[in-house]
Parts: structure tokens; sequence; C-alpha cells
């Protein structure tokens, strides 16, 4: 008897649950829609940090908040800097002053102008903010000034014109001065969780660890999107997402996975775009080593590494050989004629042997390097591979593999390496090479120095003329490809899976909209 | 008896007061800290870092720290998230209720089907039926859940087309009323079936063996020898004593089940509080992290002092 009632009250238990889990939800879902509404639905990896956009760099918000606000400029799908709020722009001679006009038909989602006010707002509580992503960027302005609602002219203390497409990346987007300015935080200001932009998307609901709906902006000052909704589905899991995709339950796939390429490629529902981002894959040697302070072995591990090998055993032909210094993608600053060596074992032990190495009795000529990888994106296949042409040329290279926070606290905080893997945005102007590897910057994990290549960056962020900016990077790269503080192995890239159905995508919008905007996203 | 259940009582708190303990250490010996998380994956800017950390206090030294959460926890503060600068609390709260009713379904359905089925096969031992039965347990018993879980959205959404592959909800048509109770459902099968097929092995052998076991007593001999119907030996003799086991390892499961579908929730993108423990690693996020240890640890020392009760009901030896 007893047990029956034990199974009896289990019974209601489960219920109750089920009648509790459904009726807290039901009550907030609102009116059934109809199935002949454009509802696209984008995979995202996981759970926004926060909806307001310029206090942290967050990869799961990015893709969101570029369609609820606006930035000045932003990037497109070949990582291009394109025109956003502002319409145009102009640098003044001596190279201090950056004013750019603003379009002036730009609302608020509450209806309210966007003026320059709210541009000078933004900068000025950033600057206030040592928290916020963009803060440090903004040591180089002096003032912002706002001659009138739809100019804001940014003052510089060093010219700079690599500032304008820092401007389109993370953390700058504009808010409204008059939502935002209430004395509150923005990290706890409420409207950072009901976020009020500019962009043709507003904010609809968020239902953490499910999905971000957003509705479009019928006022949007570039024209009205042409989807009737905007969801942003959470599916951490790769090999669901892309079962999702087969099925028709969702609509768009920011790069799959390479081995699943081809699968995908023959499914006549999935349109398969190549997207191509200029963060290739790295590695790095750390120049406080002794062992690796020495050039000649630098330059024989970069000898001594297949990177035709590792493009197609990794990737799958995908993602292809980098050798150039700076990303390849960006054709107009890359140096294509002084790049780094080409694969050649015999070459490899030359080289050694020249700067007076000798073999032990095992056919090494070195041993003992380290190199600390992280899990994940083929990384440590790639070392592997690394590994075995390196044993070829006589170098002794032991992996050290780890997930990706213990490396990061290894690498970027300790500094504690002696040759390390990563990738990383090298974009969206070459500017971004002092960030990587000028003398005494953050993200310098293997603290190159060279005041030549010091001098010949900061004249490249000096002047305004392409031209001269491409002489000065180039003449830069040459002087990475001596030294080789770092090896390029791969290219980045991926493909972006999409429904076929929908045309004007964010991959087909380059120069035409951003990188992940869906404004002008319809069905065929 | 009130002894019994206050001693067990005591000890459930003090487990709880270790488990908390060794948590705080150990999440931060771990490498990384959610200032990296925050700061994103492709900064490293010290000015930045120092100021986020004294922003979050990890500027004070460890014990400090220890003593402010242990204060604020035993008020039922369990902070807020680095991350996603939320209340602990509520997130959990949010997330709990899809994993209990996941959990629940399946542990309640696992035990069912396992139990009835060891039932079978030991009153049948060496029939075909039970040699089936016992090699499908070995076989579900040994493949991961995860991938089971894949292979599952394979065949019957990709192939089949009958089911969906990930969620709670459509997302494309939302319900309300009825239609969302019958969404849930229908997105409820797959996950629930993955949990079900790799628990019935767990309870199946439990109730054979435990049957076969109490079966071979020597009071079931002399209970024979009365003449009294298998039946009734079975029903009343049989199996009151062999479902002891069952009770503890169901209630151990259930405990362990809140945080342990973790990989099964995040294949079929479940919004659970499983998914987030797994993202709260990834991203270091300490707060949210001891919130759901604390919760799983009060789950687990709950769920055994309740069995040892129960467990004491069944079988008044146990008290002494």
């Amino acid at each position: 008897m007893k047990r029956k009632i034990y199974i009896l009250i289990l019974i209601l238990a489960f219920f109750s649950i089920i009648a509790i889990g459904c009726s807290g939800t039901s009550t907030e879902t609102g009116g059934k829609e109809s199935k002949s509404d454009k509802v696209l639905i984008v995979r995202s990896g996981g759970d926004p940090m926060s909806f307001n956009p310029d206090t942290i760099a967050d990869d799961n918000a990015y893709a969101i908040v570029q369609n609820i606000f606006n930035r000045l400029v932003k990037l497109d799908a070949s990582k291009q800097i394109i025109p956003d709020l502002a319409k145009d722009w102009e640098v003044s001679d001596d190279g201090l002053a950056i004013t750019f006009h603003l379009k002036d038909n730009a609302k608020w989602h509450d209806g309210k102008p966007v003026t320059s006010k709210d541009v000078k707002y933004t900068f000025d509580t950033i600057k206030e903010n040592k928290t916020y992503y963009f803060n440090s960027r903004l040591d180089i302005v002096n003032s912002i000034e706002v001659p009138d609602d739809h100019t804001v002219v940014f003052k510089l203390n060093d010219p700079d014109v690599s500032f304008i497409a820092d401007l389109g990346w993370y953390a700058t987007f504009i808010l409204p001065e008059h939502v935002f300015n209430n004395g509150q935080s923005w990290e706890d200001n409420p409207a950072s969780k009901e976020p009020i932009g500019s962009g043709p998307f507003k904010f609809s609901e968020f239902k953490q660890g499910v999905n971000i709906s957003l509705i479009p902006n019928k006022d949007y000052h570039d024209g009205e999107p042409k989807l009737d909704k905007l969801v942003f589905s959470i599916i951490p899991d790769e090999q669901t997402a892309i079962q999702a995709l087969i099925n028709g339950e969702i609509d768009v796939y920011e790069n799959v996975p390479s081995s699943s390429v081809d699968q995908m490629k023959a499914n006549g529902k999935i349109r398969m775009a190549l997207n191509e981002y200029p963060s290739p894959a790295r590695i790095i040697f750390n120049l406080k080593n002794e062992t690796l302070a020495d050039v000649h072995l630098r330059k024989a591990i970069a000898t001594a590494i297949n990177k035709e090998e590792i493009s197609k055993k990794v990737y799958n032909g995908v993602q292809v050989p980098e050798y150039s210094m700076y990303p390849s993608l960006i054709d107009w600053a890359a140096n294509t004629e002084e790049v780094s060596p080409q694969f050649n074992i015999v070459e490899a032990k030359k080289i050694l042997e020249n700067a007076g190495y000798k073999k032990d009795a095992n056919g090494f000529y070195v041993t003992g390097i380290t190199l600390d990888v992280f899990e994940g994106s083929g990384y440590p296949d790639m070392a592997n591979l690394m590994k075995a042409t390196l044993a070829e040329a006589g170098i002794g290279i032991e992996l050290k593999v780890s997930e990706f926070n213990a490396w990061n606290q290894k690498v970027s905080v300790e500094r504690d390496f002696m040759i390390e893997m990563q990738g990383g945005f090298m974009g969206p102007d070459p500017a971004a090479l002092a960030k990587r590897y000028g003398t005494g910057v953050g993200s310098n994990y293997g603290e190159y120095s060279n005041p030549k290549f010091d001098e010949l960056t900061a004249k490249g962020a000096a002047t305004g003329d392409q031209e001269m900016r491409a002489q000065y990077y180039k003449e830069a790269q040459t002087l990475l490809a001596e030294d080789l503080p770092f090896v390029p192995i791969v290219t980045y890239a991926g493909y972006d899976a999409n429904n076929a159905a929908y045309v004007n995508l964010p991959i087909d919008g380059a120069g035409k909209w951003g990188w992940q905007e869906y404004t002008y996203t319809d069905i065929q | 008896m009130k002894k019994y259940v206050t001693r067990r009582v005591f000890m459930g708190l003090l487990t709880i007061f270790v488990v908390f303990t060794i948590n705080f250490i150990i999440i931060r010996l771990a490498p990384g800290d959610p200032i990296s998380t925050i700061m994103g994956k492709d900064n490293d800017d010290p000015i930045l870092r120092t100021a986020l950390e004294e922003k979050y206090g990890f500027d004070k030294p460890m014990i400090t720290q220890y003593a402010i959460y242990l204060k604020n926890a035993l008020t039922g503060d369990l902070g807020i998230s680095i991350i996603y600068n939320k209340e602990v609390m509520a997130m959990i709260t949010e997330r709990i209720v899809p994993t209990l009713l996941l959990v629940l379904t399946a542990a309640i359905l696992a035990v069912i089907i396992g139990t009835l089925m060891g039932m079978y096969a030991a009153k049948n031992e060496g029939s075909k039926i039970d040699v089936i039965f016992s090699g499908a347990a070995y076989i579900f018993n040994s493949m991961p859940a995860f991938w089971l879980g894949l292979i599952l959205i394979i065949i019957f959404s990709s192939v089949l087309g009958l089911l969906p592959s990930y969620g709670m909800i459509n997302t494309r048509d939302a319900h309300t009323g009825f239609d969302y109770i019958l969404d849930v459902i229908v997105h409820m099968v797959l996950p629930v079936c993955t949990l079900v097929l790799v628990e019935i092995p767990i309870y199946f052998r439990i109730a054979k063996s435990s049957i076969l076991q109490v079966t071979n007593e020597d009071f079931i001999v002399t209970l024979r020898a009365t003449g009294m119907s298998e039946r009734k030996i079975f029903n009343k003799y049989i199996l009151r004593n062999a479902i002891l086991p069952t009770i503890t390892i169901f209630g151990i499961s259930l405990a362990y089940l809140i945080t342990g579908v973790a990989l099964i929730e995040t294949v079929f993108a479940w919004p659970g509080t499983g998914s987030l423990m797994l993202t709260a690693i990834n991203q270091r996020d300490y707060p949210t992290l001891m919130g759901i240890y604390l919760i799983m640890s009060i789950s687990v020392a709950v769920v055994m002092v309740l069995v040892d009760i129960v467990y004491a009901t069944f079988d008044p030896r146990i008290r002494f």
C-alpha cells in the first residue's frame, strides 16, 4: 500500500511541475503568428552578456546589437569600413581632427532624433569609465566637439587615421543620451536590459538560454527591414545546429565546422558562402626566452612548417596557407613579396648548421622547446603536424594543450611560454600591426620590440593617404619577415551556411551593409 | 527515529558547508578568471584588467572574498553574475524548471520501465527475453549519452522529420495555451528518450540482481514450503525487500541529474541549469558557479537525508 502512495505522490509532483513550467511562460508569448510571416532564425552560440553594446566586447551579443544600434561607421562582409550613422567624414591636413557628418533622418526607436550630442555623450561616458572596452583607445582623443546637430569633430592628441576604422569595431555603438543619462551607470541602467537603439530592428524579447527576438523598426532611416521578425536562437552544440539547419529549423549559421562543409554543399536547400576574416592562425615566439631570441632558430622553425599540409589535413582546404605577415585578405596593405619562408626541411637544417647548431645523438639540433596551444579550432591538430615536420628538421617541440581560459592565463596574463599558437583579428586597419607587435603594447605577448617597426607603423597611422600608408605598412612587414617574431600559418575562413530561400544576407552585402546586418534580408 | 533524523540533518548541513568551502577554493584555483571573459578574446589591456579587478573585488585577499561571500550566502544572497550582471538566484530559478521537467520525467519513466524489465527478467532468468534485456542494458549503459542524443536527432529529426531537433519551444511559430504544452511535450521527446535509454540499464540491473538475491534467501524457501502462492510470495515478500536498493539509486541519481544532464541539455539546446553550469565554467563566472554548486549540494544533501528516512521507514533495522 505504502508503495502505491509513494508512486502516486511522485506522479502528482511530476504533473504539477509540468503545470508550473507551462503556466510560467505561456502567458508571455502573446498572440500566435501565422506561418506566412517572414521569420529569420539565426544560430547563436550562447547568451549575450548584456544588451549594452559598449560596456564589454561580447561576441554573442555582437551580431544582435549590430541590428539594434548604429555606429558612426561599420564593417561589411569583406571587413572594410563603410558608412553607418555618418554619411561621410574628413581628416584635417595635420591629421589632428576627424569630422563626421551624420545622416539627418536617423531616429531612436522612441521617435527622438539622433544627434551629434548623442555621439558626444557616448564617447565622453566611455572615456570616463576605465572598465569600458573602448576606454583606452580614447586616450588619443583630446576632446569631442559638436558644432551643430549633425556634425561631430574628434580632436586628437596625435594624428591617427586608424581611429576611424576602430570606430567600426567593438563597443563603439552610439547610445541615446536622453535614455541613459539618468545618473545610473550603464551596467545598472535598466535601459541596458531593454535596449533602445537607432538600428533596423527593435528589441522585443530575451529568454535566457533560449532566444532573442527582434522586430523591424518601420521608421529605419535606411528603409524598413523586409523581415517580420529576426530571432537569434541559442544552440550551443555545433552538430545540433547543423541538423537544425538541414531540417529548416534555423536559417543562418555563420562559420560551420570545416568537416561538415562538403555534406552541406551537397544539400540544395542550403547556400554556402565563404566568409574570410583577417585573423590568421599564427605561432608567436617569446623573445624574452634565450633560446628563441636567436633569429636563426626562428627562421629554421618557420622554414620547417608545412602550411599546405596543415591547410589540407586540418581545414579541408577551407583555410588556406598564409605567408604574408599582414593578412593577405586586406590586399591594399599586405606585403606579398617579403613574406615568411616556404616549407623546406633541407633549408631549415642548413640554417641551423650555418648558425653553429650541433646535432645531438638523436639527431636533434635543439630540444625542449614548448608550444602552448588551446583546445578547439583545430589548433592541437595543427600543432601536431608542425611538431612532426619540425622533428624532421631536428627541432624538438613539446606540445602543451590546455583549455582556452588556462591558456589565456598562462600566455596573456603570466607570459609564461616559449612558443604559443593563437588567432585573433588583425583588421580592420593595418594599424592592428602596431597593436599586436608594437613595443610594450598589451597584446604583444612575445614582447617584440623594433624601434624601426614602431616608427614605420606610427607614420602609417599619421597620414590619411592610402598609398603612403600602404608603403609604410609594407615596409614594416618587411621588418617582420626578417625578424620573424611570429609565423603566420593559415588564414581564417569559414563557410556561412544559409537557407537558400533567403537573399541579401549579411554575407552578400560587401560595400552595402554591415557584416551581421539583416536590414535587407528577404525571401526570394 | 527523531534522534536518527536529527543526526542525518546535521550531517547534511555539515556536508553542504564543507562542499561550499572546497568549491570556493577549487573554482579560484582553476587557471583563468571572469575578467578575461569580460575583456574579450582579442584583448589584453593591463589598465582595463586592473580596473575590472578592482570593480569586482578580486584585488582583495581570497580569505576576505570568502568571508564576504559566505556572509551573503547565509542571508540567501547568491550575488550577481559577473558575466551577465544579473542576480544568480534569478538566473537559476529561471533555468531550473526546464531541467526538473526533463529530469523528473526521464527519471520516473526510467525507474518504472527499468524495474519492470528487471522484475520480468528475474522471474524468467535465463529466458530469451532475459538475454535480450541484459544485452541491451549493457549496450545502452556503455553508450555516451550526448552521442546517443545526436544519433536520435539525426534519425528522428533529420532523416524521418518527425521531431524537432533542439530547444523547448518552436521558434518560428510561438504557441499559447494547450498548443504550448503540446509543443513542449513534442520537444521533450528526444531528450527524455535519450535520458531514459541511458538510465534504464541501471534500474534494470539493480532490480534484477536484488530480486534474484532475495529469492534465494532462506525465508523465501520457508514461505514456499508453507504452500503460499508464488504470486503472493513475490508481491508481498520478495518485492518489498528487493525494492530498497532501487529507492537509494533513484534518490541519488535524481540529485545528480539536476546538473548531470548538462551534456544532454547542450546537445538539445535545452535551457536548463546544466547548460548554464557548463557556460559558467567556460566563462569562469564565479558567482554563478558557486550558486549552482550550492543548489546542487543542497539538493544532493536533501535527497540523501530523504532517502535515509524513507529507507528507515521501509527497513526499521537501519534506525538502530
